[in-house]
């Protein structure tokens, strides 16, 4: 603490502005009482805009403050920060990641298990293989009805397999950028937590959406197969190799104009 | 509090400029939306009078002169007040007001014509609802920026207004030059397109 | 002139009411906000009252509807804005190292316009009847659409007392936003370039454009309304030619975006909060002021998402749509920012924390219903109904209410040198957290099964009682959160903790000067290197402006 005396000017404290403020409510507030409101409340704003004007001009009115002391805060030893452990302390993100195809293995690995998985439980449960892709196919198909779930119907086994490929990809690939946020226990992760996620999601949301398509699903086996495609989807792309991300590289590098080092 | 080991100085522009240039940008939103709802409105009373019967060109054409004028002569005021010259700031400024109130007669005079003559009133159709909004808070701001001018004027008599102050008027001349812009875009829209 | 004479707690009635200091008027705007607050979530208790069961008659129809309308034009109105704009002008000057706001007398007039305007509003209870006597407060909704608010469906004068207030209020609004833009682009201490600004500051100058933009269309639009009441204007008279659709347009070019004006200051806490808490640096920095910037630039153009269904050509769907869609870019950048800022981080769970993480979380929900209501034939089935009652109170509840709590905890030590009390905050966040799942997560199903909002009642055996019953319990845990927040201020303005100038161990410069500051924030005025002043302070060896 050094006390050196300096002043400081601030302006004066004044009611016009609120004496102005409240002059123009009552002048709009007219409109609704009577005109002598909105007649005095015009009195009072100009009055208010008047001593306002005065305290600015010719001279803006201010108190000058005399300072005394020096304020300096005292010097505060940080609790804890990143910053002893990582030589980047300023910005960590996950400095290695999965490769962009470790995901697409992953995705197209977990959905033919759980292909495999839901055709076993069709067999045991409806003795026809061709339950699933019929109740898969039926959210865009037309033609599907309760009747017909156990045929065979080509349309809908193309299409079924179309709609499960893509989503098996699409949700490989974002395994790929997500099981690094569970560092420690990424199958956890991927196998049990976001499985039940979804599924949950789905169960609680599909009775409104589509109550006839709602019937047709076997919740609980439902569950195991995603389960079983979390698990090896999972394991996947937790195995794969990870490699640094370009954080730390020049923005030309990054941008792919300029090539440093091939790695 | 000093945490570097190099001090840089910013270079800001006076609170003034931002001030009056926010001012203006939510004046401009104000006015750009009556304009809209002008514009969307064009032809769609359901009777008349219509623009095509009442509006004239004639007197509007000399009052848009006065107004535009006005805008030459307060650069001249600022002129003279920044070189210290005192009676041509005055003159000059003088000027800009008569101008300033020479456009509000005129729309005045204008005004009488269209409700005495033509039964143009606010409540007649569509068109006399938006059009005596639109034009009527452009006159408003006309009014309070004459008023402003003319407290100038009254003060500068005095001889409160000194060199210094030059910034402050400046900041009005800003004002003054919005008014009239917004007046080019009223007149473009009321009297050339919607006629 | 003592500094005794200054303080804020021991200072007398007149010193508040003359003052021009940006922090007596930021806490005034504050504690006038916080008690509608309590006004208008008493109006809400009744109508979840009113909705529990079904048939039920606590509320009349009359006063439910001017239940709903004050209850959402308050908590926009006279608590969103009032605290949004009191927090900006309380550390907006701090935080750039000013002595004050560049206009300071403005500065109480904007606060005083809106506190008559707001008083304007509820004195609507008292005056409101007009001649015919009939009606008391507004009861025309929040957005007042026309037809509905012309004289002949709504005679009397509640609804002028609606237009007249929110204008007399909106005027004080863009005196603060003048104000707002003119500090932070002119007032800023030595080194503070644009680029090393404190988040909160760009958020705020973000903000106070968007009011300046939005608010004058506002303003028309309410002038217009007032012509065609009082003076017999057409503005909205369809027998005359009029399209009453004007109004919606209008009123949502001000709208919506005036709902980004409400959640920018939310993430411009929680941009504060985050690396406090998580003892790093915020992530990104620069692609958060460029995502700021953007959601200011699309908020503009989506307005016409809040009328998909008036019928509009199908080009002007997809693009109102399309736009909206737009607006989850720059918003999820910021998401991911956050996220980021906490990754590896030694994060700690004070309550400004919890609230934070809670933010974060809601409002990524909120976001993805609004993203569900983007899309049109999704909108056509849900419009009006209480899925979007859910929607937005997800956004504004779990979103800006959160933010807003968590920057309450976090700068109350600076405001009254004392901390809050910990543990009550901690329950405080866990009833109001539980409380907002349960009343605001079944609006959602209720909507779904075809529950219209603004309703009163609704029959039995439609599927709506469990909903609605889950909704008014849900309200009630949320009162146990209210009042325990009401003690602990209270509690803790007598007995807390006292804080010292910087209790959390915060980078920015408001946690330089003492706790309360003094009228004149700093003896001397700062300079500063990096983004995190306090940083360099307390670790001259490894200071942040060699990395920026």
């Amino acid at each position: 603490m050094t006390t050196t005396k300096t002043t400081i000017k601030v302006p004066k404290p004044t009611a016009w502005p609120l004496v102005a403020a409240f002059g123009l409510t009552l002048t709009f507030a007219g409109f609704l009482t009577s005109y002598l409101v909105g007649i005095i409340g015009g009195i009072l704003s100009v009055i208010g805009f008047i001593g306002w004007f005065k305290d600015r001009f010719p001279n803006n009115l201010e108190i000058t403050v005399e300072v005394e002391a020096h304020h300096i805060p005292a010097p505060v030893h940080s609790t804890k920060s990143t910053h002893e452990e990582h030589p980047h302390h300023r910005a960590i993100l996950p400095l290695k990641i999965h490769r962009t195809q470790s995901g697409l293995i992953g995705g197209i690995a977990g959905g033919i298990a759980m292909l495999i998985v839901s055709v076993i439980g069709s067999f045991i449960m409806h003795g026809s293989p061709w339950y699933p892709f019929n109740v898969m196919s039926a959210s865009v198909m037309h033609s599907i009805t309760e009747q017909n779930l156990t045929n065979f119907n080509a349309i809908a086994f193309v299409v079924a397999l179309g709609i499960h490929a893509t989503l098996s990809i699409g949700i490989g690939l974002v395994y790929g950028v997500v099981l690094p946020l569970l560092p420690k226990h990424p199958i956890i992760l991927g196998a049990l937590i976001i499985p039940f996620i979804w599924s949950f999601l789905l169960y609680a949301t599909m009775n409104t959406l589509n109550p006839v398509l709602n019937e047709t699903v076997n919740w609980s086996w439902f569950l195991v197969t995603q389960f079983v495609f979390g698990f090896v989807a999972g394991i996947v792309v937790s195995k794969s190799e990870k490699i640094q991300t370009l954080q730390f590289k020049a923005f030309a590098e990054r941008a792919g104009i300029e090539t440093g080092k091939n790695d | 509090m000093n945490t570097s080991t190099s001090n840089t100085s910013l270079n800001m522009l006076p609170p003034g400029h931002l001030g009056m240039i926010s001012v203006i940008v939510t004046e401009v939103f104000f006015f750009a939306s009556l304009i809209v709802v002008y514009l969307a409105y064009l032809g769609k009373s359901i009777s008349g009078p219509m623009p095509s019967d009442t509006l004239e060109l004639g007197l509007v054409s000399f009052n848009t002169i006065a107004l535009l004028a006005s805008s030459a002569t307060i650069v001249l005021a600022l002129k003279a007040l920044r070189t210290g010259n005192n009676v041509r700031f005055l003159t000059w400024l003088l000027c800009t007001i008569a101008l300033g109130a020479w456009f509000l007669i005129g729309t005045g005079i204008e005004w009488k014509g269209l409700i005495v003559d033509d039964h143009l009133r606010l409540q007649t159709n569509l068109f006399g609802t938006t059009f005596y909004t639109l034009v009527g808070f452009h006159a408003f701001h006309v009014t309070f920026g004459v008023f402003a001018l003319f407290v100038i004027w009254c003060l500068g008599l005095k001889g409160c207004i000194k060199q210094k102050h030059h910034q402050n008027i400046e900041y009005v001349s800003w004002y003054w030059h919005f008014v009239d812009t917004v007046w080019i875009a009223v007149f473009l829209v009321v009297y050339v397109i919607g006629r | 002139m003592t500094r005794e004479a200054y303080n804020p707690l021991s200072s007398k009635f007149h010193d508040w009411v003359v003052t021009v200091d940006h922090k007596k008027l930021g806490v005034m705007y504050i504690v006038t906000g916080i008690l509608y607050l309590i006004v208008a979530g008493s109006e809400a208790l009744m109508m979840r009252w009113q909705l529990a069961i079904p048939n039920n008659d606590i509320l009349s129809p009359d006063t439910f509807n001017a239940f709903f309308t004050m209850h959402g034009t308050t908590m926009i109105f006279l608590v969103g804005m009032p605290i949004l704009l009191g927090a900006a002008n309380y550390f907006i000057p701090l935080m750039i190292g000013a002595r004050d706001m560049a206009f300071p007398r403005l500065n109480a007039f904007g606060f005083w316009l809106f506190f008559f305007g707001a008083l304007l509003l509820y004195f609507s209870f008292l005056g409101g009847q007009g001649l015919s006597g009939e009606e008391g407060a507004p009861n025309v909704g929040w957005f007042a659409y026309a037809p509905l608010t012309s004289t002949t469906f709504s005679p009397g004068s509640a609804t002028d007392y609606w237009v007249i207030s929110l204008f007399v209020a909106g005027l004080g609004s863009i005196m603060t936003a003048i104000n707002l833009v003119t500090t932070i682009l002119t007032m800023r201490c030595d080194g503070m370039t644009l680029m090393k600004m404190p988040l909160f500051a760009w958020m705020m100058l973000v903000d106070a454009a968007l009011i300046l933009i939005v608010l004058p269309p506002l303003a028309v639009i309410q002038i217009m309304l007032l012509l065609d009441r009082q003076f017999g204007a057409h503005f909205f008279d369809a027998q005359a030619g009029a399209d009453p659709l004007i109004w919606q347009h209008l009123f949502w070019f001000f709208g919506h975006p005036e709902v980004y004006i409400l959640i920018i200051p939310g993430f411009a806490y929680i941009s504060e909060v985050i690396p406090v808490f998580s003892r790093k640096v915020l992530f990104g920095y620069p692609l958060m002021v460029a995502a700021t910037v953007s959601i200011g630039f699309i908020s503009l153009g989506v307005w016409a998402h809040h009328m998909f269904a008036v019928g509009l050509s199908p080009a002007v769907l997809a693009y109102f749509s399309g736009a909206t869609f737009l607006v989850g870019v720059p918003t999820g950048m910021k998401i991911f920012n956050w996220i980021a800022t906490m990754w590896g981080g030694h994060i700690r769970f004070a309550t400004p924390m919890l609230f934070a993480t809670g933010f974060v979380s809601m409002f990524v929900l909120g976001g993805l219903t609004g993203i569900m209501l983007a899309v049109v034939p999704m909108d056509w089935q849900l419009s009006d109904t209480y899925f979007v009652v859910g929607h937005f109170h997800w956004v504004l509840f779990g979103g800006l209410l959160f933010a807003i709590f968590s920057g309450f905890f976090y700068w109350f030590p600076k405001v009254t040198g004392r901390l809050l009390n910990e543990t009550l905050g901690k329950w405080q966040f866990w009833f109001l957290f539980v409380g907002f799942l349960v009343t605001f997560g079944p609006m959602h199903m209720a909507g779904f099964e075809g529950m219209p909002r603004r309703i009163y009642t609704f029959m039995p055996g439609r599927g709506l009682e469990l909903w609605n019953m889950l909704s008014s319990i849900g309200a009630a845990i949320q009162v146990v959160g209210f009042i325990l927040f009401v003690i602990n201020v209270f509690w803790s303005l007598r007995k807390g903790k006292i804080a010292g100038d910087d209790p959390w161990d915060a980078w920015t410069l408001e946690w330089s000067t003492t706790s309360p500051p003094p009228p004149w924030n700093f003896a001397e005025t700062p300079q500063i290197a990096s983004r995190r002043p306090l940083w360099d302070l307390k670790h001259p060896d490894d200071p942040d402006w060699k990395y920026e």
